[in-house]
């Protein structure tokens, strides 16, 4: 297999992004203050331009010396302008594979590949900016392959028809339907964007004409009548509406999660396409949120808890998350079909009578701060003299209220190889797992809860940092249980028989 | 108390206690020092009124603290210490106010290593620490073969993976 460079379009795609994170700076220097012959301005002018130059030049350079060579098993990569750099990453440390297409990639043709390694930092993947898409599926497929080779060796001569076996075995689990998609439009709530928009649009426009003036001739005879102002809110709401359908169809609408024996494949997005796969082994817990407006129109997020590195933007780390707005039992079903180790139970124990009194009692450190800052300040709301102790005492009620909430939909089960913890008082978050998956247990006392027979389960699982899940306020007697169990999960674990000879030990 | 089989029964040093009333005795002295130079400064070159309140209030605070650091928390780290680290995991408890127990895999274990200051050289200890995939924990002071034996425990124990 010989060097390669990358697709010569790579420098028209990090100048794009260059631009693109110069923009306002450009607006400024350009069209805003184009008129202006200020020192600041006509400086600056040229440091855009001499910035841009030395981009351009750099990227043209990293173009010449960026090369990359795949053969069966590994990725070699050589970089650096003055120092050189050689890298050599083995498809087994690849954890994930996303794919992503911008607009700007389907007009050049091309695609992006980011390849996960798992080690953390995010400089330690393999970012591929411009690929062909022969490229890019030839990279996948020889993942893919190495991947097959690992397993045939594994499971002896058994399977030598694998190879369309696996092609057939690819099975959808979920597309979303128009109704999917209008309902999370609703959820989403992204229509309310509208208002800010609108205020700051208005603001804007008042900047270069006097509005509040010439509209007050105008404006008090239309706000005057009653029809006028409903059908003005009437038609602000309808196109909210249509706005947040759009842009949630944008987002969420072509949208897909299919899986093979392996790994789990999402792809997303109608404009910006992102496909993603997780390899299956590597889902490291289940984390099944539920906002306010969620529960009633009785959906669900379903988060796969993984090792990656990938929380370089947000939008990247939305990946992690099978479709946000999947119906509740679609949802459990899903989880069935896709992690059959992770079967979601519905019997659930509640947390006891002594834990709601604690949690009653447990002072708060928000309460009394925002206490002390209302004493001090004394101020007035609504004008109402007293209001401020009327506020003191609302805050408390308000807290105890959450409280009371979160203890009744608190529950957790801990039983054979699985663990599951519910937890959240407007917002729930379900955490599932396996005991072998845990990493570590932690069971901690302060002096209240002590004084009530209570401790806090804490749950550690791998991720980027680790992810802790916790399990607060459980009777003392249920935690001695949790660690008997715990300790149990030996059983679990299958272990290296290379390793296994305490000494003979080959790390690979 | 709890009562779960295998409970870690390992001690800490017995020159732990003088360790850490030492430690924090030097901390608290260092801390006064500081703060009394920065009064010091203040009346030399700024002369601000409210400097010198605060630094009273902060001076106050430092001892308070100190009684807690030098006198009570030294012993109760001592008498609530335990650890114990058998094929299948390393067990600490700790704290006697809140309490915390620890139950850590010993497959998930990436790196054991003993440290030596001068002051735990002086009373020939060593600090342990254990690094896992998501966290650290300590192990304040051991006696020198105490911590030695441990960490080739821990090191050899920890060699075994498991298969995902």
């Amino acid at each position: 297999m010989s060097l390669k460079r990358y697709h010569p379009f790579v420098i028209i795609l990090e100048m794009a992004t260059v631009l693109k994170d110069n923009i306002f700076i450009l607006i400024i220097l350009f069209v805003l203050n184009y008129n202006s012959t200020s020192t600041i301005m006509k400086i600056g002018r040229y440091a855009i331009v001499a910035y841009f130059i030395y981009k351009l030049i750099q990227i043209i350079a990293k173009w010449f010396t960026h090369k990359y060579k795949v053969n069966e098993h590994s990725f070699y990569l050589y970089e650096g302008i003055f120092v050189k750099k050689e890298r050599t990453i083995s498809f087994k440390n690849i954890q994930n594979i996303q794919r992503k297409t911008t607009g700007l990639h389907r007009i050049l043709r091309l695609t992006s590949l980011y390849l996960d390694t798992g080690v953390g930092r995010s400089e330690e993947a393999i970012t591929f900016p411009g690929l062909t898409i022969e490229e890019a599926e030839r990279i996948e497929y020889m993942l893919e392959q190495s991947k097959e080779t690992v397993e045939q060796t594994v499971m002896d001569e058994d399977s030598i028809n694998s190879e369309y076996e696996v092609e057939e075995r690819v099975t959808t689990h979920f597309t979303p339907t128009k109704k999917d998609t209008i309902k999370a439009s609703f959820t989403s709530l992204s229509f309310l964007i509208v208002f800010p928009l609108l205020a700051s649009l208005y603001s804007q426009l008042d900047n270069f004409i006097d509005i509040e003036n010439r509209a007050k001739g105008m404006l008090l005879p239309i706000l005057q009548s009653k029809i006028t102002v409903a059908l003005i809110i009437l038609a602000i709401t309808f196109i909210s509406i249509a706005f947040g359908f759009i842009s949630t169809y944008l987002k969420y609408g072509k949208y897909e999660i299919r899986s093979d024996e392996e790994r789990i494949y999402i792809t997303q997005g109608v404009l910006n396409e992102t496909s993603f796969s997780i390899i299956k082994n590597n889902v490291q817990a289940i984390v099944i949120k539920q906002s306010m407006m969620k529960r009633i129109l009785r959906l669900a997020e379903v988060r796969l808890v993984s090792v990656s590195s990938q929380q370089v933007t947000e939008t990247e780390s939305e990946v992690s998350t099978l479709y946000p707005f999947l119906p509740v039992d679609r949802a459990y079903d899903m989880i069935q079909e896709l992690l059959p180790a992770y079967k979601v139970t519905e019997s659930m124990e509640r947390l006891s009578k002594q834990s709601l009194i604690y949690r009653l009692l447990k002072p708060s450190g928000m309460w009394l701060i925002a206490s002390a800052i209302l004493i001090y300040n004394r101020p007035l709301f609504l004008g109402m003299k007293h209001s401020w102790w009327m506020m003191i005492i609302l805050l408390l009620l308000a807290i105890l209220l959450m409280r009371i909430i979160d203890y009744v939909q608190t529950r957790y089960t801990f039983d054979k190889d699985r663990v599951q913890i519910r937890t959240g008082s407007l917002q729930t978050s379900l955490f599932i797992t396996n005991r072998k998956k845990v990493i570590e247990a932690v069971v901690t006392e302060n002096i209240l809860q002590r004084y009530f027979k209570l401790s806090t389960v804490k749950l550690a699982t791998r991720e980027n940092p680790a992810h802790y899940a916790f399990l607060e306020d459980i009777s003392i007697n249920r935690a001695n249980d949790f660690f008997a169990w715990y300790r149990e999960r030996v059983t679990d674990v299958n272990y290296d028989s290379k390793t296994d000879g305490r000494g003979d030990y080959y790390y690979e | 108390m709890r009562e779960y089989l295998n409970q870690p029964t390992e001690k800490l040093s017995n020159n732990f206690v003088k360790i850490k009333v030492i430690r924090a005795t030097f901390s608290f002295l260092v801390t006064i020092a500081i703060l009394i130079a920065v009064m010091y400064g203040n009346h030399l070159f700024i002369q601000a009124s409210w400097i010198n309140p605060t630094i009273y209030i902060l001076i106050a605070l430092t001892c308070l603290y100190a009684v807690w650091s030098i006198a009570l928390e030294p012993r109760f780290q001592y008498k609530n210490w335990r650890h114990s680290a058998d094929e299948d995991f390393l067990q600490i408890r700790s704290g006697g106010i809140n309490r915390t127990y620890e139950l850590v895999p010993m497959t998930k274990i990436q790196s054991v290593a003993t440290h030596q200051g001068p002051l735990l050289r002086r009373y020939h200890a060593y600090s342990l620490t254990v690094q896992t995939i998501g966290s650290m924990h300590t192990i304040p002071a051991l006696e020198a073969e105490a911590a030695t034996a441990l960490r080739e425990q821990i090191a050899l124990f920890a060699k075994v993976k498991e298969v995902e």
